[in-house]
């Protein structure tokens, strides 16, 4: 075997392995902004139940208040709502909250579980009385803590795992190939 | 000189613009029918919704049933029948999505919207200790439209004023003859000044956000350059809030009529501030023999009263008095 078809295999291996590794730390990155996201969610949610609990703002004047506190999707997102919320073209409530999830949501490291229950979320905004509505939110709230929780826990181990399985498969591939 | 904007712009297109508005409040194929109706929308009065009932509308002080095509009909299979589906989005639109944000209005029976447009709520109380805590089923709805009439208030202004010195005037009225209106106009024009007379600080307590119509604390309609408003307040405390805070030089309120009320006005004439308000009634007679309110005219607290009507036409000056009840 010649000197350069070595050096081209070597070549190809750390291609493979870094490829990997990168697919790798992609998905324990992903790990750690569901995490953030989450918590980010929490502190929209809170926003929202301070509006409705203290200034009794109306959904959309809160949703444009809390989109001022909030990082980017859910600003995006919580605007995007309140400009069709103030539209009135005729659209349920329900709907253009799962609208605007698959929206500016969908592109997120959210999990599909995580979307599921916000957009649950939805169908129970805007036709109850104060106190119901901010139950309904308190309880939404106990299910992200208890979704936050879980995601801290998982985090460090997966972060590793998913790390060390990416490097592990490069080497794999590597192998196979020669 | 004109001095305001809204002076530039055409009325038809503001009507317009407020029709539009209001259809907001509607689901999409009422928006249609009511879109489509060949009536003036500065003359419309109300709407009226009753589930399972036609669709109605005041027009002219006159009554018509609307069909699913926008125009009156006379018979009633051929109107259009307002279903709980309708209902159920008209409340969504009207709270904005929001139904815990009007919880106290529900309570009281209505909801001022955007525009100063009052709509009252009709349906199965709940209730709590005696008192009504919220409404479920809302089944009938009134809708009441407010229009905003420059000048309305011309003929009595000159009688307002005594030796350049605004009165502490009450406007008497039956519901629906335009004493919200006139008293819109009233408040206007004390503020920018009318008739020699220099413009004076207005504090206006909007307990029913339809003086002013508030919407995210700026006011829709025009109540002058130098009205502060207290928007939503409840009117005795509001009254007082703004004697403290604003130094107001007349202080106008809507619809007194609890004792709290007459308390609150009392202590505001004794501070040097005028008052202009508005009552239900039909004369002072009627004023007189009402437990709370004989209290204004026997103490002769105010030293005008405008009677209105709605013989004829709607919102006719029926007389404007003196505080002895003498024709002015």
């Amino acid at each position: 075997m010649s000197v350069g078809v070595i050096c081209i295999k070597i070549a190809g291996i750390l291609c493979v392995v870094s490829g990997c590794a990168g697919i790798g730390l992609s998905v324990s990155r992903s790990y750690r902004q569901r995490y953030c996201q989450l918590e980010m969610l929490r502190q929209m949610m809170m926003l929202l139940r301070g509006e409705i609990r203290f200034a009794r703002s109306e959904l959309p004047e809160a949703f444009a208040h809390a989109a001022q506190r909030v990082d980017s999707p859910f600003s995006e997102f919580l605007n995007g709502l309140a400009e069709d919320m103030r539209a009135m073209n005729g659209q349920a409530f329900a709907g253009l909250w799962e609208q605007h999830i698959d929206k500016e949501l969908g592109t997120t490291s959210l999990l599909t579980e995580d979307r599921d229950a916000l957009k649950r979320m939805g169908s129970q905004m805007g036709f109850l009385d104060q106190a119901m509505q901010l139950a309904a939110i308190d309880l939404y709230l106990e299910s992200l803590n208890t979704a936050i929780l879980s995601a801290g826990q998982m985090m460090h181990n997966k972060q590793k795992v998913s790390m060390s399985l990416g490097i592990l498969s490069g080497f794999f591939i590597a192998v196979l190939l020669l | 000189m004109k001095s305001s904007l809204a002076e530039y712009i055409v009325p038809e297109v503001i009507a317009m613009d407020k029709k539009t508005q209001l259809m907001k409040i509607f689901p999409v194929h009422l928006r249609e029918i009511m879109m489509t109706l060949p009536m003036n929308f500065e003359r419309l009065q109300e709407i009226h919704l009753r589930t399972e009932k036609p669709l109605m509308v005041r027009y002219d002080n006159a009554e018509y049933m609307l069909g699913g095509s926008g125009q009156p009909v006379q018979r009633r299979e051929r109107a259009y029948f307002v279903t709980d589906k309708d209902m159920q989005e008209i409340m969504t639109y009207i709270s904005n999505y929001s139904m815990y944000a009007y919880e106290d209005e529900i309570r009281q029976g209505f909801i001022t919207i955007q525009g100063g447009h009052r709509i009252g709520v009709s349906g199965k109380v709940i209730s709590e200790h005696g008192h009504v805590r919220s409404m479920k089923y809302i089944s009938f709805l009134n809708i009441r439209l407010a229009h905003q009439v420059r000048g309305c208030a011309d003929r009595v202004l000159p009688q307002l004023y005594d030796n350049g010195l605004f009165c502490h005037t009450l406007i008497v009225s039956p519901p629906g003859c335009g004493k919200t209106t006139i008293l819109r106009d009233i408040i206007r024009q004390i503020s920018d000044g009318c008739g020699g007379h220099p413009g004076c600080n207005v504090g206006v307590v909007d307990e029913r956000s339809e003086l002013a119509a508030c919407y995210l604390g700026k006011p829709q309609n025009d109540v002058g350059m130098r009205t502060d408003v207290l928007d939503c307040c409840p009117k005795a405390e509001g009254m007082l809030m703004l004697l403290r805070a604003m130094s107001p030089q007349v202080i106008a309120v809507d619809e007194i009529g609890s004792r709290a009320d007459i308390e609150a006005l009392e202590y505001v004439m004794n501070c040097g501030c005028r008052l202009l308000a508005t009552v239900h009634g039909s004369s002072i007679e009627d004023l007189r023999s009402r437990p709370v309110l004989c209290r204004l005219v026997e103490k002769k607290l105010f030293d005008r009263y405008i009677v209105l009507s709605n013989r004829g036409e709607m919102g006719r000056v029926e007389a404007v008095l003196d505080a002895d009840g003498g024709i002015i």
